[in-house]
């Protein structure tokens, strides 16, 4: 089975880091990781991933405004995105990112594969 | 040398009057003889004193004069035909009235004297020798402004002093009313204080809990990239990582707990048995009953009226006020759930129930365990976000502030208290509203 390419846009570099590290160990992701929002796009042209595990709150772009710019791709418009977020719960109620699947930080990595497989196409 | 009529007083003149000089004298005469009459008004003009005079000669006319005429002074033979001077003082006292009373008399006698005197004369002058009466009309005027001076002062006095009692009981008063006033003062700022906390609280946690879960998720992922990367063959290694874990489990739920305190009131208002909410919660606490050896004794009324409640609010409520229970049992005992309907004062909970209208219709659900009870010292602080009996690590302290937050956010109220023979008791009590 050909791993999956799961695009993560967080700008916790710490996090990032070891997340990768989690779902690349289990030999069944290929994993990317961009901490600044600007370069979410061009990451996400670039990368063509299955599966975009975007942070809710992004100090330098609103996790709306990268949601919109990936949707603007015709390339890009259906891959699946699964937020996580680090706020509390009524931040989701954003309408922009309103519908879109959402887990909570902390989980295990195993919680996340979960969501992950999931949403996967 | 004119002997002065009374020991205590030297004689008096017309200078000594303390009258107005221009203030005429109103004199009452008792005399049936007017030119003795006479004799007794020339001697007093003589000696430049201003005065009207009445003559009477009977009782009739005396004891109408006295009330018409308004004497300042009398001068009385002792007797008369129809009347004698003992009967004028003893009228005089009879209707009270303190009127200077100069017997003036053609005989000379002790006895009459000693009588008159006792009667209340004021003096005691022979025909024969009236030079002494200006004298004695003076002397007699004066001790009497004396006697009202002094009737005056002590009534002043008096006065006075009721005016003191009565001004030291409103102080009284109002020493009591203003400690009072204190004492509410001093609670209205304790609750001012308690929600100023509440409200920094719940500005404070949203942020605090972004800026905490980041470094959580980081410290969670390190914890399980160790335990695959290290192995699991050291069990040092593998407790050191599983007390790692659990710190962050344990700093995850401060936060969530923060988070559910300080959440905006939002609640999803469904129709809800409440003996519904009440059979899920136990559902999720039947375990840890198990666990703690602790049986639950379940008597709920089954034709509860429909509340609009949250339900996943409510079933966290009860999960909380379960949890509570049971961790109050350590060494087992039963967990009493009880729901019931009916008006506040039919209702055995009264410190809960008492708050409501009396004609509203009430839910009442009480959780009862027969733990350890709370402690008399910390009764006032259960509801304190932070606050809690147990070990650090074992709980956040929020269980019950979220508790009592959300059973007023639905109108409803809680209360919490130990009951006579062993354990605590919590009572949840809610309205049910009119149009369902």
């Amino acid at each position: 089975m050909p791993r999956k390419r799961i695009l993560v846009l967080d700008d916790e570099a710490g996090t990032t880091r070891l997340l990768k590290l989690n779902l690349e160990r289990t030999g069944r992701f290929d994993v990317h990781v961009e901490n600044q929002g600007r370069r979410a796009l061009e990451a996400a042209q670039r990368f063509r991933p299955d599966l975009i595990l975007l942070d809710l709150i992004m100090p330098d772009m609103r996790a709306e405004e990268i949601l919109n710019a990936i949707r603007a791709e015709d390339e890009l418009r259906d891959v699946p995105v699964l937020l996580w977020s680090a706020g509390p719960r009524d931040q989701l109620v954003s309408r922009e990112v309103d519908g879109l699947p959402c887990v909570r930080k902390p989980l295990r990595t195993a919680e996340l594969i979960e969501h992950i497989e999931r949403h996967l196409v | 040398m004119v002997e002065p009529s009374s020991t205590t007083l030297p004689a008096a003149s017309v200078d000594d009057l303390p009258l107005d000089r221009a203030t005429e004298i109103r004199l009452l005469i008792l005399e049936d003889v007017a030119t003795d009459a006479e004799l007794m008004e020339a001697e007093l003009r003589r000696a430049q004193l201003q005065f009207t005079s009445h003559r009477v000669a009977d009782r009739e006319s005396f004891q109408a004069a006295v009330h018409t005429f308004h004497p300042d002074l009398i001068l009385a033979d002792y007797l008369l035909p129809q009347f004698s001077a003992p009967e004028a003082l003893g009228f005089l006292r009879q209707q009270e009235l303190c009127i200077p009373f100069i017997l003036v008399t053609g005989t000379q006698s002790e006895e009459i004297a000693v009588v008159c005197m006792r009667a209340g004369a004021d003096d005691y002058i022979l025909k024969g020798s009236l030079k002494r009466l200006p004298a004695s009309v003076l002397q007699a005027l004066r001790q009497r402004e004396i006697q009202r001076e002094k009737k005056r002062a002590e009534d002043q006095l008096r006065q006075t002093n009721l005016d003191l009692a009565r001004r030291e009981q409103d102080l009284q008063r109002t020493l009591r009313s203003l400690e009072k006033s204190h004492r509410e003062l001093r609670q209205t700022q304790l609750q001012l204080i308690q929600s100023a906390k509440m409200e920094s609280v719940g500005s404070l946690a949203a942020g605090v809990a972004h800026e905490v879960k980041n470094p959580l998720t980081t410290l969670l992922m390190g914890v399980e990239y160790l335990e695959r990367h290290l192995g699991t063959g050291d069990p040092e290694l593998v407790s050191v990582l599983r007390d790692m874990d659990d710190a962050v489990k344990r700093a995850n739920r401060v936060i969530l707990g923060l988070l559910d305190f300080s959440a905006p009131g939002d609640l999803a208002l469904e129709e809800l048995q409440l003996n519904d909410a009440v059979d899920a919660a136990l559902g999720f606490v039947r375990l840890e009953c198990a666990k703690r050896r602790a049986t639950i004794a379940r008597d709920l009324a089954p034709d509860l009226p429909v509340l609009r409640l949250d339900r996943n609010k409510i079933e966290q409520v009860f999960v909380n006020l379960f949890l509570n229970a049971v961790q109050a049992m350590p060494d087992g005992g039963t967990l009493r759930m009880r729901t019931e309907f009916g008006r506040p004062e039919a209702c055995a909970t009264a410190h809960v129930c008492g708050e409501f209208p009396p004609d509203e219709i009430l839910v009442i659900a009480t959780v009862e365990d027969t733990g350890t009870g709370i402690a008399p010292q910390h009764l006032h602080k259960i509801f304190d976000p932070f606050f809690t009996t147990r070990k650090t690590g074992q709980a956040t302290g929020l269980g019950l502030a979220v508790v009592k937050k959300i059973v007023e956010l639905h109108g409803g109220r809680l209360g919490v208290r130990n009951l006579p023979e062993c354990g605590a008791q919590a009572v949840v009590a809610f309205t049910v509203p009119e149009a369902v």
